[in-house]
């Protein structure tokens, strides 16, 4: 191999305006260019929040499904109960401290309208846990899920997603209810990633799995 | 020298043009995609995963590896368009030998984007489903993958080892597949990369500059494919120099618009059933001309035996010429010229362009006398420049001294070596023997000029 060959026909000395003004101008189209890009959101958060007592705004605008869940307070921890079972009722948790010998009577005064009979082991009708937040690139997902007294997953709602941005907003809106479906449909944290929503399947994944994780 | 065989006056062929491009702007290209490719990236949040769960630590990493990658690729393909911008400044062997560099580079980036990949994807759910969803789950993953496997292949193929083991034909037609393999590969870029899937400007700035490098590739190496396929050369004469040595002459009408200097090459193919899909490199031997391109041909292997058993009146593809290795480099100092073997065939085109001033000296080294071709010519051209020919004949143990290109035998020949342009074509271990030899002789690095063995 060569070195130090000479170009054909010799170049003159190029003047130092000729040798910098192609990097500076290119630097500055970059800088430029990578500027107009959507910008990630800032300012972010711990890893986790505290999983047994989640804080949830209600006005909020992060809920996707409607749910009556999600705009209730997050069900208190259920050691105010002297029953044996650790089945709470769904959210409206503090009446439950009214009757504390027939924890489960009081779930179906102040529960939403489809909530089935409490005996009926299929009904989503258990607890109510939210997730940890999980932090990822464009934000945190935080949800929120319910189980059946038989411990199964039965609900699954999203209470923060990213919505500082356009794109994030068009990508979750689309992307989180189908994986809200295919978790109750699976009743686990065995979901497929939606095209273009891989970020948010990844945080969504890691959330719920934390969540089942902390069940018996 | 070329019989004239036209009523045309032969006039030498004209200098191809100087390359506009510098170093500076070579460097400022690369950091500019760098920093676009980076500044993506980076904007997007790349850095924020850092600070999080392993999970996202490794989707950071593989998104950052993936772009680079594509990135070096893209590099890659732009030294293999040969665009006379690049060819004119580096020459096409430094073009090919960065060429493959970045293929190296780009395959080392791909294997640590699959790692972080699968490393990502494999919490929660374990490695098997990861492996599964990134080579099928995921919708263009299966595309992806196997164009993953293609490009993986072809790199292999190119190390030397594999490369010494396949034969052209097989070699070649596997690195064409490298074409689909990106291809396919380019698809999950676009849907599951969230760089690109999920910001529009993002996204049109990489397919753009896609189409840009593909319609490059089109213009400019296809484009210089088609223009040598419709002028044709074709075989004037055939002459024997020495055992296994034919020059061989090509003429064409088409000549007259050529732009050709000593010292370069041309990557020929002959028209002839079985051989016109394969080209390639031999050097010019004298000064090209209207009369005719010579090149002086040593039956090394098949394709180059080939050439030496090639007709008068064959049809043959010259493109070209492309290399930066020219007798300009002399100038008005006085030059050296180091043969080995058929490397013969350049110096002499080298020995034509020069001016007495120059006072040219030849090392002419060769394993035989059988193989010694145009001393005759050398002569008759030293003595018009004032200058002299030393031969080295007969193998290595045979010679008076051990070294014929250590520095004191140099300088013991030549006094004023120091002084001198050195410019070497012969086998690479030659060269690297001359080139060190100078080097300890005083010659500073940047008059010291080889031609890579092409013949």
């Amino acid at each position: 191999m060569s070195q130090n060959r000479p170009p054909i026909g010799r170049q003159s000395k190029p003047t130092f305006a000729r040798q910098v003004m192609p990097a500076v101008v290119l630097t500055a189209v970059g800088v430029g260019f990578v500027s107009m890009l959507d910008g990630a959101t800032t300012g972010s958060v711990g890893l986790t929040a505290v999983a047994t007592n989640p804080i949830v705004d209600p006005n909020a605008p992060t809920t996707i499904v409607a749910d009556p869940n999600t705009t209730a307070p997050a069900a208190q921890p259920t050691n105010t109960t002297l029953a044996p079972t650790p089945v709470q009722g769904n959210s409206a948790a503090p009446v439950a401290t009214a009757a504390p010998a027939a924890p489960a009577t009081a779930a179906p005064i102040t529960a939403a309208p489809v909530t089935a009979a409490p005996s009926n082991p299929g009904a989503c009708d258990g607890d109510v846990v939210a997730s940890p937040s999980a932090q990822f690139r464009y934000g945190v997902i935080q949800l929120q899920t319910q189980f059946t007294t038989a411990n199964v997953l039965c609900n699954v709602t999203v209470l923060q997603f990213p919505n500082d941005r356009r794109t994030s907003v068009q990508i979750n809106n689309y992307a989180l209810p189908i994986y809200n479906q295919e978790a109750v449909q699976n009743h686990s944290a065995k979901i497929r990633a939606v095209s273009g929503a891989t970020y948010s399947w990844q945080a969504y994944v890691a959330a719920l799995q934390a969540v089942l994780d902390s069940r018996p | 020298m070329p019989q004239r065989t036209s009523r045309m006056p032969i006039r030498r062929l004209r200098s191809p043009g100087t390359s506009l491009i510098r170093d500076t702007d070579v460097g400022a290209v690369i950091g500019f995609l760098t920093l676009v490719v980076v500044g993506i990236w980076w904007h997007h949040g790349g850095m924020i995963g850092f600070g999080n769960s392993i999970v996202t630590k490794m989707t950071a990493l593989d998104q950052v590896t993936g772009l680079l990658c594509s990135e070096a690729g893209l590099l890659g393909l732009i030294l293999v368009t040969r665009t006379p911008l690049l060819e004119r400044k580096y020459g096409l062997d430094r073009l090919l030998n960065w060429h493959r560099i970045l293929g190296v580079a780009m395959s080392l980036l791909l294997i640590l984007h699959i790692v972080f990949s699968v490393w990502a994807w494999s919490t929660p759910g374990g490695v098997f489903n990861a492996v599964k969803s990134l080579t099928g789950g995921e919708s263009y993953m299966a595309l992806t993958a196997v164009g993953t496997l293609i490009v993986l292949l072809v790199t292999l193929s190119s190390l030397k080892w594999f490369r010494n083991q396949l034969s052209y034909e097989m070699w070649y037609f596997v690195h064409l597949t490298v074409y689909v393999g990106l291809a396919m590969s380019f698809s999950h870029q676009i849907v599951l990369g969230s760089d690109f899937a999920t910001d529009k400007l993002a996204r049109w700035f990489w397919v753009g500059i896609h189409i840009v490098i593909i319609l490059w590739i089109i213009w400019s190496r296809w484009g210089s494919l088609v223009k040598a396929c419709t002028r044709p050369l074709h075989v004037a004469s055939v002459t024997h120099e020495a055992q296994g040595v034919t020059s061989v002459v090509l003429q064409g009408s088409h000549l007259q618009q050529h732009r050709a200097q000593a010292g370069q090459f041309y990557l020929l193919r002959q028209v002839v059933r079985g051989r016109w899909w394969r080209a390639n490199p031999f050097s010019l031997s004298s000064v090209p001309t209207t009369a005719g391109l010579r090149f002086t041909i040593k039956a090394r292997g098949e394709a180059s035996e080939a050439m030496t058993r090639i007709r008068v009146g064959t049809k043959v593809i010259a493109e070209g010429p492309y290399g930066v290795c020219t007798p300009d480099a002399v100038g008005e100092k006085k030059a050296l010229l180091v043969a080995g073997g058929v490397g013969i065939g350049p110096i002499v085109s080298y020995l034509e362009h020069l001016t007495p001033s120059s006072e040219p000296i030849v090392l002419y080294r060769a394993h035989s006398n059988k193989e010694v071709s145009h001393l005759e010519e050398i002569e008759a051209l030293v003595k018009e420049r004032n200058g002299r020919v030393h031969t080295l004949i007969g193998p290595r143990a045979k010679l008076k001294v051990a070294d014929p290109f250590s520095p004191k035998v140099l300088l013991k020949l030549i006094p004023d070596l120091a002084d001198r342009v050195v410019m070497v074509a012969g086998p690479e271990s030659m060269v690297k023997a001359v080139q060190r030899g100078s080097k300890a002789a005083g010659v500073p690095s940047e008059n010291i000029h080889a031609e890579r063995a092409w013949w």
